[in-house]
């Protein structure tokens, strides 16, 4: 039974204690951030399989390559945002390589809220999305954290796996197989999407609620827990949809908004659309304040769902 | 070592002296002075001390034609791919591209991440219970990137002892002598204070890199690093070409010059393709 309490960095950490159990073929590498990266349990039971770099991200990162092209798969675990700053690392050691290695980045979003921005990953994504090799994976729950885990041990390319800190409520059925590049339909609807991934998607869900009955779904929610994804998805949502309302947990720039607009120009498939997103390099505070701030919360959402549908 | 094979060894790395120029004039670009002073430490490395299941790892990437050269002699690729140097789709890259050319075992170009590469190899190897080695080769301006010392700091709290590394200490880097953009300091004192155990040898004399190769294989719970005092654009004792500038361009003149001093004679491409 999955716990609400947990997030994707929980599901994380115990899963790999799991798997490590009768899958020998990787190590964990930590960054000096064990507890809060959950890399601990692994650490205890299997202290010859973890790599322990201390604070030397580009060092650990090249190490990653260098194992991966061995054989043996590396997750080098850190804050989403301390990891991606070594680009020049993993662009060269493990992009150009093409170094099978799992980045495993936690703490993406506001959720760290009084660390502040120095701690936060918000753009993360947008430097990842740049590398024509990499497959980036954005959980939304402890099913698919569990899933997506399984599929980057095996997945033979670099990877990304991006992970949150506040609590995951469950939201796929756990029959829910993964399956890199599906956009996931969560909810169906027929006049708004909203897209969206990570820790942000259990607050989609409640915002699609307040405007969805029994007889009928106005709102449909999209999780996008593969990047890249097949564009063919997205065709067909655009056609399905009178508007898209995009609510990205990052920078406004460089993300899934930037994503979809390209397609849309590409493909000249053009319907109305929004995005919300962290418009500038946020602050220390609450996350709750800081959600609410960058109209991030469920009211403000629900405002600009509102907008859309009205048009 | 046989005196003997000294000689072959020397008289390989003569002709990687030759194909070095050969390739940049070519290309008409390149790093030739940089290639020229690592040329003894690879020959050393692939004629003599490595074993063919271990790894190499040119971490100063930009000496890629020393390393093009050693691989034409090992009959990897005919001698006819040095004109194919830098040009598209070839395996011979500017910098060393694994996806063009596995022999290489790691893409590298941008400075200071090599070494790190070469550790994870070093741990890999032991993880799988292998007494395979690996091999890395930096700059000492490379020596200037904050990774260098991130990866001196965990190889040796790791003991990482089958990893032995050169630096190919020329004393000249892109923006002139290494003392007047940004001294090292005592390179020894530094990597031994690491906790590195650390031999100087002259990076031009095979005899004494041969020699401190094997010593290295007999440290147990250290790794190694191999201080190779050399020069850029080393050809012989008495001939240093291109003002050792990092990236001087090769010309005719000059290459006539160093094979005329290698005692070697020209080829044209033409007639070998």
């Amino acid at each position: 039974m999955l716990n609400p309490a947990l997030g994707t960095r929980d599901y994380f950490g115990s899963g790999i204690v799991e798997l490590a159990r009768f899958n020998k073929s990787f190590v964990v590498i930590g960054c000096d951030l064990g507890l809060p990266t959950r890399t601990l349990e692994f650490r205890r039971e299997f202290p010859d399989r973890f790599i322990e770099c201390g604070n030397s991200e580009a060092n650990a990162l090249s190490i990653a390559a260098g194992l991966a092209q061995e054989g043996i798969k590396p997750l080098i675990c850190s804050f989403s945002h301390f990891l991606t700053s070594r680009f020049l690392e993993i662009f060269q050691s493990i992009g150009l390589n093409n170094a099978p290695v799992v980045l495993v980045g936690t703490h993406i979003g506001l959720a760290i809220g009084k660390d502040g921005p120095t701690q936060m990953g918000l753009r993360d994504l947008g430097l990842i999305r740049l590398l024509p090799n990499f497959k980036i994976i954005q959980p939304c729950d402890g099913v698919e954290t569990q899933e997506a885990l399984k599929y980057c041990l095996t997945n033979n390319s670099p990877a990304y796996l991006r992970l949150g800190r506040q609590p995951a409520p469950s939201i796929l059925p756990e029959s829910y197989k993964f399956k890199f590049s599906k956009m996931i339909e969560v909810v169906e609807g027929r006049k708004l999407a909203i897209i969206t991934y990570g820790g942000l998607v259990s607050e989609v869900l409640k915002v699609a609620e307040t405007f969805n009955n029994a007889r009928t779904n106005k709102v449909g929610v999209i999780n996008v827990s593969s990047l890249p994804y097949e564009e063919r998805q997205l065709s067909k949502i655009l056609n399905k949809y009178k508007s898209l309302l995009i609510v990205e947990d990052q920078y406004y720039k460089g993300g899934l908004f930037d994503e979809v607009a390209a397609f849309m120009v590409k493909s000249g498939k053009s319907i109305p659309v929004k995005q919300v997103a962290v418009t500038d390099y946020a602050q220390s505070g609450r996350p709750e304040d800081l959600y609410r701030h960058y109209r991030l919360d469920v009211a403000s959402i629900k405002k600009v769902c509102k907008q859309l549908l009205s048009k | 070592m046989q005196q003997a094979d000294v000689l072959e060894i020397e008289r390989k790395a003569d002709l990687m002296r030759q194909y070095i120029c050969k390739m940049c004039l070519l290309s008409n670009s390149g790093h030739p002075a940089s290639s020229l002073s690592a040329v003894d430490v690879i020959a050393a490395l692939y004629f003599k001390s490595m074993q063919s299941d271990d790894c190499f790892i040119l971490s100063k990437g930009h000496a890629a034609p020393a390393l093009y050269s050693a691989f034409i002699l090992k009959n990897i690729f005919p001698l006819s791919t040095l004109q194919k140097f830098r040009e598209f789709d070839s395996p011979f890259q500017g910098h060393p591209d694994v996806q063009k050319l596995p022999q290489v075992n790691a893409t590298t170009g941008a400075l200071g991440q090599g070494l790190s590469i070469a550790i994870g190899r070093a741990l890999a190897m032991r993880l799988k219970g292998q007494t395979r080695r690996s091999y890395c080769l930096i700059g000492d301006g490379e020596s200037q990137e904050g990774q260098i010392w991130e990866a001196a700091l965990f190889a040796a709290n790791r003991r990482i002892d089958n990893l032995i590394v050169f630096t190919d200490y020329n004393r000249r880097q892109a923006d002139g002598p290494l003392e007047e953009v940004m001294p090292l300091g005592d390179l020894q004192k530094k990597w031994e204070s690491f906790g590195w155990f650390v031999q100087k040898v002259n990076g031009h004399s095979i005899t004494e890199i041969t020699h401190a190769v094997s010593r290295a294989k007999e440290i147990l719970g250290q790794p190694t690093m191999i201080l190779a005092s050399t020069e850029k654009g080393y050809v012989s004792a008495d001939l240093t070409v291109l003002g050792g500038e990092h990236a001087a361009a090769m010309t005719s003149d000059v290459y006539t010059k160093v094979i005329e001093k290698l005692g070697l004679a020209d080829f044209n491409i033409g007639d070998i393709c």
